[in-house]
């Protein structure tokens, strides 16, 4: 039995990039809370690439920021190399991503964990999840037991173990019991969340060879400098000021692909030593080779991981091939004929639950108090889940506080369009985020994700008072100057119109209208005052269909609403309804598999119980 | 009627007397209501049963029924049993295959409603199959307008609509539409990768072809008036040609059923007329004007007339015209043939000219509405001109009426889309457009939910009537 136990609020098992926002927003909400790590130095990790945001991936920074998280702030300060990917493309695209000092990244972020109130962080190995038997004959969690007779206690647990659950790592025909090189796996978790009930499966992900800079012939490489502008992930990040490294450019060549094609059979996805499935979007240079097989090219970015070290990231070529393949491939790539390979590429296979198990609010459906987050939900990548860490950690807290669920639309934030898609969809591959699975993608753009959900932040209690007087200094200016292109005319046309004709500039407005040019007005307000005006049409259209899906939306389903009951649907209908248990038509109508014809049932049993009896027919 | 936790009967073959007729069984209690009519079943009719029942697809069992009515002995049937999900209607069916006799189908039917199977309320079974997925709305309204038509055109039409493809050519595009998004989308989400998914050049390409598509199932759909799923005939030509005459000739036709005419607000009167099998609205226009000048006025003013939009023009000559009529007429004949889907030439007033021969071919149809002559060859004929129509359209009357709203706002989208193209707007602004335009035409398949789909969908199957 154990001896120590020691009482929290909110327990966080594992420390990674979900972990630290879980804890860290758990904390600032004022539950005390604990965050377990098997290790201590591994607080904040990047496992794979040295990168932080992308497409779709900037824009969720940008919004774990605007809601007071912490990501946006630690990559502003301990990043080497910031670019704003889509220039060229309209504003909506327009996506931050920048390569971090891998090292200082997660110094800044272990150091802000230690510094934050409320939060204690301890090195520790889970053995089980502890429950007990409601009187309802639910479970609902009690704490967490650890290695070395000791038990935590909390009514709240949340689990962000990311590929460590049964992990395997696989380089050519080896095989190690571990989540990440050097690291081990948490072997007992998943026997306790089977015991629970919890539904497992498989993925696997990879990672590419790391390169001992010394030895790369840079000269022979396109090199990749940042922006001569480089722009914060932070709203309160007022400007970057350290010095900028280059990333540099090769690419992949015929020898090199006939090189993997003789070794696919060493390959473990390909001879059938690993079954689980791979991201389709971010897949393994044997992948590309295979499912490419027209192109005799592919890009490779030489990414450096830090200020410290000349150890550099091959982006493109993520592999688990055998070492001897590997060493010959690399050396086949121009730059790199006699490049040293300090880490060779492998894949990882893990268990992950699969998410239709969840509550919006990322609270397990079976165990109370119990919340996953972050790659255990089979997604991947930092950002997403770093979002989902963020939003079960105030979850979490809001529970054990007694209040109400806090849960973002797919209309606000991509945030929203995460969870929707996981607890709704389910996911068959790693679940990465694109732009494309946002339905309005014109309006959720990072330039406006303060706008869209700092007021949210502040009304749970994550926002800070400078960030809460920032934002509405902001919205002043923006309505102030909205109002002055309103109402100044120029050759009887308002400024706004002016502003709407492609060719418009600020500067010609600011000849148009002394006022203007006189108004005091920030860079980035200005700038929203811009992207709003030249988009309004577009952005119109997108309100309208805003509305037109809340309008189905409003049609709720009560909880623990009796799906079976409905004989008029489709059996498959009343089984995946019952799995998911939506909480509206809308999501109803986003489960894959349901027909109109079977939300038609559905409505007409919801509103108009009368005319599906036998006796109305 | 929305219950399929019933089982329900119909007779599903067509009235009158054939080599086969069916009766159809659907529903949980399937098999066991009709296993119930099996005269002394013997073990080795259970093994058969349970051998058809182990396996998910159709079998065939030959068994004897006995039938109440049928006192001389056992009658000789074929079941056709559908034990699962893969049947038409998603659930357990059986068709009873006897000799087809009317009144022998109609012994088994009443023998199954006595055990407590429930008659099928019209449409019952579609409704099914559409709930169950196995329908798309255009192949469910297709299905429905088979049962309902009341004449041969409505009969071409909707048998057009089922067996013409006309669901698969909608998915077909859809899908096509949606890889062409997936291409749009790929190239604004993975910009890493150095892969051109769509050039401009050819997406705009793509989307002019759909645009074609889409514009052609319009003029297939028509812009019939949405208040009827009938035929419109339009009486046209020259003052004084017989026009009124001939329709109220129609109207007061013992053996036509008449609905209250309408219009006279309008400038322009219909009526609603079925007679042999076929249903059409009839619509008389005003005379045109009797001189050349008038003539080409008129000709400008016919977008705002009847004839653009209807089926059928019936152009009016009066056999007793003068020289200088005669050329007048064949101005404004020319004029609104060019207008017209569908043009017919009719003599009327064949009591005026008693030299005319009714079997001269020159004369085409020749019609009195004096004494009758000729009524019957011209319904005939209009039969005939519909019906021709009506296999080349494959659209019926409820189902455009139902989707030219959506179709013409994926069209509006695709033309969008098109200029848009042309100009240096972002791949992000064309996707708008884009799934603007996927979004309605699913409405027509009813593969996208609207709001409306229920009050759209459940009117067509007389619920809470």
């Amino acid at each position: 039995m154990s001896t120590d136990w020691y009482q929290f609020d909110v327990i966080v098992i594992g420390a990674g990039h979900a972990g630290c926002e879980a804890a860290l927003a758990s904390a600032r909400l004022g539950a005390k809370t604990a965050l377990l790590t098997m290790n201590c130095d591994t607080v904040g990790q990047m496992s794979c690439n040295p990168a932080i945001g992308g497409v779709a991936k900037g824009q969720i920074v940008r919004e774990i920021d605007a809601l007071g998280g912490e990501m946006g702030r630690v990559i502003d300060a301990t990043g080497l190399q910031f670019r704003m990917l889509n220039r060229s493309k309209g504003a909506a695209m327009h996506s931050p991503r920048a390569q971090a000092d891998k090292k200082a990244y997660q110094f800044e972020m272990k150091r802000r964990i230690e510094e934050q109130a409320n939060l204690t962080l301890c090195q520790e190995v889970i053995e089980q999840l502890v429950s007990t038997l409601q009187p309802d004959g639910s479970h609902a969690i009690t704490g967490v037991q650890v290695r070395g007779n000791a038990t935590y206690k909390a009514q709240a647990v949340i689990v962000t173990t990311g590929t460590f659950l049964q992990a395997i790592m696989h380089t050519g025909e080896a095989k190690t019991a571990g989540g990440r090189a050097g690291d081990g796996t948490t072997g007992t978790l998943s026997d306790s969340l089977r015991q629970l009930g919890f539904e497992l499966q498989r993925f696997k992900t990879g990672t590419p060879a790391r390169l001992n800079g010394r030895t790369i012939d840079y000269a022979a490489l396109t090199e990749q400098p940042g922006d001569p502008d480089p722009q914060p992930f932070s709203f309160l990040t007022t400007a970057i000021t350290q010095p900028q490294l280059s990333c540099w450019l090769t690419e992949t060549n015929e020898t090199m692909h006939a090189l993997i094609r003789a070794n696919l059979h060493r390959a473990p996805m390909y001879s059938g030593q690993i079954q689980s499935t791979g991201p389709r979007y971010c897949p393994s240079i044997e992948d590309k080779v295979v499912r490419f097989a027209d192109k005799s090219s592919h890009h490779i970015f030489l990414e450096p991981e830090g200020y410290n070290t000349k150890e550099i990231y091959c982006n493109g070529i993520s592999t688990s091939l055998p070492r001897d393949v590997q060493d010959q491939f690399i050396h086949s790539i121009r730059g790199l004929e006699r490049a040293e390979i300090m880490r060779y590429g492998y894949a990882v296979e893990y268990d992950f639950a699969p998410p239709t198990q969840l509550q919006p609010t990322l609270e397990t459906k079976r165990v109370r108090g119990l919340f996953f987050a972050g790659q255990i939900n089979g997604t991947t990548g930092y950002e997403e889940a770093a979002g989902q860490g963020l939003l079960a950690g105030i979850n979490a807290a809001r529970l054990v506080a007694g209040a109400g669920p806090f849960v973002i639309d797919r209309a606000q934030a991509y945030l929203g369009v995460l969870i929707d898609d996981l607890v709704t969809k389910g996911v068959d591959e790693p679940y990465r985020m694109f732009t494309s699975r946002a339905e309005f993608r014109l309006i959720l753009r990072h330039d406006n994700a303060d706008r869209r959900l700092t007021k949210l932040g502040q009304e749970i209690g994550l926002v800070t008072p400078d960030r809460w007087q920032q934002f509405v200094e902001h919205e002043r200016q923006i309505a102030l100057a909205q109002q002055l292109l309103k109402s100044t005319r120029h050759q009887g046309i308002t400024l706004e119109e002016w502003l709407r004709r492609p060719e418009t500039e600020w500067t010609h407005l600011q000849e148009m209208s002394p006022t203007l040019a006189e108004l005091e007005l920030a860079p980035r307000a200005r700038e929203q005052v811009v992207i709003e005006t030249k988009y309004m049409g577009y952005i119109k259209r997108q309100e309208a269909d805003v509305e037109k899906a809340q309008r189905v939306q409003s049609v709720t389903i009560p909880a623990n609403f009796n799906f079976n009951g409905i004989t008029q649907l489709r059996r498959e209908a009343r089984e995946k309804l019952t799995k998911v248990q939506p909480t509206d038509l809308g999501q109803a109508g986003r489960i894959s598999g349901i027909t109109p014809a079977d939300l038609a049932v559905l409505l007409l049993y919801l509103k108009e119980r009368g005319r599906l009896s036998p006796s109305a027919g | 009627m929305l219950d399929p936790g019933r089982t329900i009967v119909a007779i599903a073959s067509a009235v009158g007397q054939g080599a086969r007729g069916i009766v159809r069984v659907s529903g949980p209690e399937a098999v066991e209501a009709v296993r119930s009519l099996i005269d002394l079943p013997t073990p080795d009719d259970a093994n058969r049963f349970a051998l058809v029942l182990a396996t998910k697809a159709a079998g065939r069992i030959e068994v004897l029924l006995r039938l109440s009515a049928i006192t001389s002995g056992p009658v000789p049937a074929a079941l056709w049993i559908w034990p699962g999900s893969r049947s038409y209607t998603g659930q357990p069916v059986v068709e009873v295959h006897v000799w087809g006799n009317p009144l022998l189908l109609q012994c088994v039917q009443e023998d199954l409603l006595a055990g407590g199977v429930h008659a099928a309320e019209p449409g019952e079974f579609t409704l099914r199959a559409f709930l169950a997925g196995k329908l798309d709305l255009i192949q469910a309204e297709a299905v429905l307008g088979v049962i309902d038509s009341t004449g041969q055109a409505e009969l071409l039409a909707a048998l057009g609509q089922l067996a013409g493809g006309l669901s698969d050519q909608l998915s077909a595009e859809r899908t096509g539409l949606l890889d062409l998004l997936a291409d749009l989308e790929a190239g604004l989400d993975f910009i890493e990768e150095d892969i051109e998914f769509i050039s401009r050049t050819d997406f705009i390409g793509r989307v002019a072809l759909a645009r074609l598509s889409v514009t052609n199932w319009l003029e297939q759909a028509g812009d019939r008036d949405v208040s009827t799923e009938y035929p419109r005939v339009v009486l046209a030509g020259l003052p004084n040609a017989g026009k009124s005459t001939l329709l109220n000739a129609l109207v007061g036709d013992a053996r036509a059923i008449v609905s209250p005419i309408a219009g006279t607000t309008r400038d322009y009167l219909e009526a609603t007329i079925s007679r042999d099998g076929l249903t059409i609205t009839l619509v008389d226009t005003p005379g045109w004007e009797a001189d050349a000048l008038g003539i080409m006025q008129h000709a400008q003013g016919l977008k705002d007339q009847q004839i653009e939009a209807c089926d059928l023009v019936v152009w009016c000559e009066a056999t007793d015209a003068d020289e200088s009529m005669l050329a007048l007429n064949e101005l404004a004949r020319e004029a609104a043939s060019k207008q017209a889907r569908k043009l017919l030439t009719i003599s009327t007033k064949a009591d005026m000219a008693a030299e005319a021969d009714p079997t001269n071919d020159s004369l085409g149809v020749v019609v009195s509405a004096i004494d009758g002559t000729g009524l019957d060859q011209f319904w005939g004929e209009l039969g005939r001109q519909l019906s021709a129509s009506a296999g080349s359209r494959q659209w019926l009357g409820t189902t455009v009426s139902r989707c030219r709203d959506s179709l013409t706002r994926c069209l509006h989208a695709l033309e969008r889309l098109e200029t848009l193209a042309t100009t240096t707007a972002g791949d992000e602004l064309l996707a708008v457009d884009l799934r603007d335009a996927l979004d309605a035409l699913g409405e027509v398949t009813g593969a996208v939910y609207t709001d409306d789909l229920l009050d759209r969908v459940f009117s067509k199957f007389c619920i809470g009537k």
